[in-house]
């Protein structure tokens, strides 16, 4: 009985636990497909904003397809090198409810398809890149195959495609997903506008990839590793030569639509950069075709076995590169471009691929001059360093970024795509027709953004000799002068050129500290001092979003700018120097780190010391203060004049034929007509924006005019020596060019954000800037001072739980002595 | 009936009370703990970043929310451990029985009671972002949303430890009993990679860390909330379960 009535008890107990279970985890089921999500960060930062919820409002008929691979790894090495593994889990989830958000937004307007089966080579179909994970299997041939997972989105609108993939930063879903959702929406309305280019560039694609898979299938590869191998394996060689030769019929056949799509992309030659590229492959891989064919049919057999192994895949090759060429095309619809300006001594980050000394002279100038010998090849060298550092800025800073950026030369016309100038660091000035074409720019709607490069600033700088300056006397600050300041005056904002120095807000320089040996200064450690002419501004415009989720801009030798805003104009200073900021124009200002300031007793050391030699010790620099925090970066927009107003409009210059290029073509008079009107003249026009930074970051200019200033071919091509001086004053300008980059990088990496902000706002994308200021919020210490720590440390750590304590303790006394008394 | 059975519920959960603050153990634990709080975040470096509060020059208590959650699995259990357990020790829990209360009654009395505990100690915090306030410009949505993860996550807490306690009439098994699966279920997803592949989305799913760092970011998501008062739930229905077990033991 008493057995019975336990079985029956822990039998009722068992049913009422697994019944609460089940519900409870019904309820958690349910709770996944019904829920609600509050926000209450004070910017909503975790829900989409305005910016978002429109984006994917304007696209009704949106498609989605989400690719997550299932299951997803726990961690994976980290993309960036050096930096620890990434933590994988929950981003699907993370991934699906963001979707899931905007498709609450866009309702019935957004189809959401989750793809379920062979995510991975789904995801590779819709150009998903898969990543790699810790895990894998082992191959026959004894190496790992790591296993391949999927994370991303693809974003289908009438004709157009976006791709979000390696979707592994949850912080920034809502950025990149945004990002897409506008461009699908440009791509879309140009790619009607763009429909015959593009039906001709994929005519292109489709010959080539159809001639590239026949060939591949006639002739499969067999396992082996490279083509050296191919060469010892003779069987497997004449097998290739023999499945080529049998189908070259049906091959030529298939492959024979490619001249023909070729041939109509070149009736549309220059109407679209993209496409003239995509013909060019094209043609390319039809010529090494060609050529491939000739040497298999060839009467020497060593000929055909070369072209069966290593011809052929020179072809295919060719062939794969089309891939990337047409996704250029169909990505170009809508896209907007960049353009840096890379006149008036400006840092251009495009590499320039024209050699010093062209190569059909090299060999008769050497043969003249054998110094030239080794000279000549040193600076190649150094201009490949050179294309090399800018290549790298270019992907680095600005590509890898997600900016499509282009070279601008102001003496030709500003292509179409181009919504935004950015002029970084002019040193040098303009002529009055590429002013013009940057004043027209802005009165037509465009944006410009101008880095100044007011000072030059030379620290431990190299003389041609190749030795460090080391004695701070020897240091030298000059000002840069640009007539691009007179072109902003017109828009009101005058650079003032003074330089500026924080006294209390400021930045670090790194400078080198040598060893000295027996064969000179040897360069030991880069050593961090903290330096005024570095000023660190917090003083920001935080209703703007440009810099509103910025900490602080520190900004290298930078200029304030007077602001007077013009009539239907408005002027917003961004960042602000401090009240206590001191600015000067002298140009004997100390450079030495401490030595700005120098104290009473200094001060009065120098002039005894005046006294006794007056030329030996230069007075104190002139310092100015600042009559109340000084603008440093500022924005112009709304109606702006031209600068030209009431002036002829400056001719453009004529252009130099190039030998190289055929004869331009002969424009007829309707086109020249219509051309006339698009340039007509403005004298003020709205829409257009200027954004000015009295710094350039620290970017000096790396360009060949300034690194190889004064080179003249005429000039080396005598027998006379003295070019040798000249090329050591090369080698140290790039040196110095060095040496100011590195003292003053750190900072770079402070103002990356704000470099970004700049750029997405220079092409219209307000979205974008409000959503990455939205992501990162930035809340900083007002204070930071060492003092402060150990008042503040007191009173958290002690203070407030001391009084909770005794708060405590006393009333269980007074609860006591109450209870005794009672007992009493 | 209904407002009996609150009175009875309220009249245990105060006894809990009394038994926490009429004592100076919870003054001091409390205190303790806003000792470790006030070092972690002005003091010490953050475990992830490795750098301290004012490196981080950023009015947050991210860093706060981050580590509280491993001291309340310390915490808790020795809150929680002598709620049924010692009364089973003692033979109290006898004297309860015969009282006109149910036994749903006795679990929601020392579960609120225990919860009340948890308020205390999460007020007592608050100098901590008043002072993070003075220093700068403090979410306040994010630091309330802070707090109510806070809250659920020791709720879950509680509940746990009063299963444990009611399994067992020895205080220290209790508090190993409670810590641990408190420890298990908040470190589960990091236990993913160990674990059979297939499984990993549902251990994913029932880490306290993962509900906690949805709520910690300011975002009150429906699902986190269901998941936490799940969990409680459950944990009182198997307190009670437990308590009714003497009926057919």
């Amino acid at each position: 009985m008493a057995r019975t009535k336990k079985v029956a008890g822990a039998g009722n107990t068992a049913l009422v636990i697994v019944l609460t279970l089940v519900v409870a985890v019904v309820v958690n089921i349910l709770g996944n497909q019904l829920y609600g999500r509050v926000d209450l960060t004070e910017y909503g930062v975790n829900l989409l904003s305005d910016a978002s919820k429109d984006a994917v409002r304007d696209l009704d008929g949106l498609e989605i397809r989400v690719f997550i691979s299932d299951p997803l790894p726990d961690e994976i090495p980290s993309p960036a090198p050096g930096r620890p593994p990434l933590t994988t889990l929950g981003l699907g989830q993370k991934l699906k409810d963001k979707i899931e958000e905007y498709k609450a937004v866009a309702g019935a307007g957004v189809t959401v398809t989750y793809v379920a089966d062979n995510v991975v080579e789904e995801g590779k179909k819709a150009r998903l890149k898969p990543f790699k994970g810790k895990g894998g299997t082992f191959t026959e041939a004894g190496g790992i195959k790591r296993d391949e997972y999927v994370l991303g989105v693809t974003f289908n609108y009438k004709n157009a495609m976006e791709v979000y993939d390696l979707a592994l930063y949850p912080e920034v879903y809502e950025f990149e997903i945004t990002k897409r959702l506008l461009r699908l929406k440009d791509k879309a309305e140009h790619a009607l506008t763009m429909k015959d280019l593009l039906r001709s560039g994929e005519a292109v694609n489709d010959a080539v990839t159809r001639c590239v898979a026949a060939l591949e299938a006639a002739a499969p590869d067999q396992d082996a590793p490279s083509g050296a191998m191919m060469l010892l394996n003779p069987e497997d060689t004449k097998a290739k030569v023999a499945a080529y030769t049998g189908r070259k019929d049906e091959l030529t056949q298939t492959c024979g639509a490619i001249a023909g799509a070729v041939e109509q992309a070149r009736t549309m030659k220059g109407k679209s950069e993209q496409l003239d590229r995509v013909a060019l492959v094209a043609d390319a891989f039809a010529q090494n075709l060609d050529q491939f064919w000739t040497q298999l049919g060839g009467s020497d057999p060593q000929a055909a076995t070369s072209a069966a192994v290593n011809g052929i895949k020179r072809v295919l090759a060719i062939g794969h590169a089309i891939e990337n060429e047409y996704q250029d095309l169909v990505d170009s619809p809508g896209r907007r471009r960049i353009g840096f300006v890379c006149d008036g001594k400006t840092f251009c980050p495009f590499p320039d691929a024209k050699p010093l000394v062209p190569k059909e002279i090299e060999g008769a100038l050497t043969q003249k001059n054998p110094i030239l010998q080794q000279m000549l090849p040193a600076m190649q060298q150094m201009q490949q360093q050179i294309a090399n550092l800018l290549a790298q800025i270019n992907q680095g800073l600005f590509r890898a970024r997600g900016f499509d950026i282009v070279q601008i030369d102001l003496d030709d016309d500003i292509p179409d795509d181009v919504q935004a100038l950015v002029v970084f660091g002019p040193k040098g000035s303009f002529t009055d027709y590429q002013l013009y074409q940057l004043d027209q720019f802005v009165v037509g709607g465009g944006s410009l953004v101008v880095f100044l490069n007011p000072w030059d600033v030379q620290i431990q700088g190299y003389t041609a000799r190749g030795e460090p300056q080391l004695d701070p006397k020897a240091w030298k600050l000059t000002q840069n002068t640009s007539n691009i300041t007179d072109l902003l005056a017109t828009w009101g904002i005058t650079p003032s050129g003074a330089l500026v120095l924080e006294p209390k807000k400021h930045g670090d320089i790194a400078l080198m500290t040598y060893l000295q040996t027996n064969q000179g200064y040897v360069p030991f450690q880069a050593q961090e001092f903290p330096y005024p002419m570095v000023p660190t501004l917090d003083d920001l415009d935080r209703s703007d979003p440009l810099v509103r989720a910025t900490n602080t801009i520190t900004l290298p030798f930078a200029t304030t700018l007077t602001l007077k805003a013009p009539a239907g104009g408005t002027l917003t200073a961004l960042a602000r120097t401090s009240a206590d900021a001191l600015t000067t124009t002298d140009t004997s200002l100390p450079l030495e780190p401490g030595a700005q300031f120098p104290t009473k007793e200094a001060l009065e050391k120098k002039m005894i010391a005046k006294a006794a030699d007056p030329l030996g010790t230069p007075d104190a620099a002139k310092l100015d203060k600042v009559a109340a925090p000084a603008a440093v970066i500022a924005v112009a927009s709304g109606t702006l004049p031209s600068h030209f107003a009431g002036k002829d409009a400056p001719k453009a210059p004529e252009k130099k034929p190039d030998p190289l290029e055929p004869e331009p073509k002969q424009e007829d008079a309707a086109v020249t007509e219509a051309l006339g009107a698009q340039h007509a003249k403005r004298d003020s026009g709205a829409g257009g924006r200027v954004l000015v930074i009295g710094s350039n970051l620290g970017l000096e200019p790396l360009s060949k005019d300034v690194i190889f200033a004064g080179f003249d071919l005429a000039a080396i091509s005598g027998d006379s020596f003295d070019f040798i001086e000249q090329f050591r004053q090369y080698q140290a300008n790039f040196q110095n060019w060095s040496n100011q980059v590195q003292q003053i990088q750190h900072t770079l990496g402070e103002n990356l954000q704000f470099l970004s902000n700049a750029l997405d706002w220079s092409i219209q994308r307000d979205a974008l800037v409000e959503l990455r200021a939205k992501q990162i919020v930035a809340r900083p210490l007002s204070t930071t001072a060492d003092g402060d720590h150990g008042g503040l440390q007191a009173a958290a750590v002690l203070v407030a739980p001391l009084l909770f304590l005794l708060a405590g303790l006393a009333y269980v006394l007074r609860r006591r002595s109450r209870q005794r008394r009672l007992s009493l | 009936m209904k407002s009996n059975a609150m009175r009875n519920v309220g009249a245990l959960a105060r006894r809990e009370m009394g038994f926490y603050f009429n004592s100076p153990v919870a003054y001091i634990t409390i205190t303790l703990f806003l000792v470790v709080c006030g070092v972690y975040l002005f003091s010490m470096d953050d475990i992830q970043t490795g750098r301290s509060f004012f490196e981080d020059n950023e009015a947050s208590l991210r860093k706060l929310f981050d580590v509280i959650p491993v001291i309340f699995i310390l915490i808790i259990p020795a809150i929680t451990m002598r709620l049924l357990a010692e009364e089973k020790r003692s033979g109290t829990i006898e004297l309860l029985f015969t009282m006109p209360v149910t036994d749903t009654q006795i679990a929601l009395g020392k579960f609120f009671g225990g919860l009340a505990f948890l308020a205390i100690t999460l007020i007592a915090t608050i100098p901590l972002p008043v002072i993070v306030g003075t220093l700068g410009s403090l979410d306040v949505g994010a630091l309330v949303a802070g707090y109510l993860g806070l809250f659920l996550l020791g709720a879950a807490y509680l509940a746990i430890g009063l299963m444990a306690s009611s399994w067992t009439d020895n205080q220290i098994v209790a508090y190993l009993l409670a810590a641990l699966i408190c420890a298990f279920f908040y470190a589960i997803s990091g236990m993913v990679s160990v674990v059979w592949a297939g499984a990993q989305d549902t251990l994913a799913a029932l880490s306290f860390e993962g509900h906690f760092a949805n709520i910690t970011r300011g975002v009150i998501d429906t699902r986190d909330v269901v998941f936490y008062l799940s969990f409680v739930v459950v944990a009182l229905v198997i307190t009670v379960q437990s308590l009714q077990a003497r009926n057919w033991k």
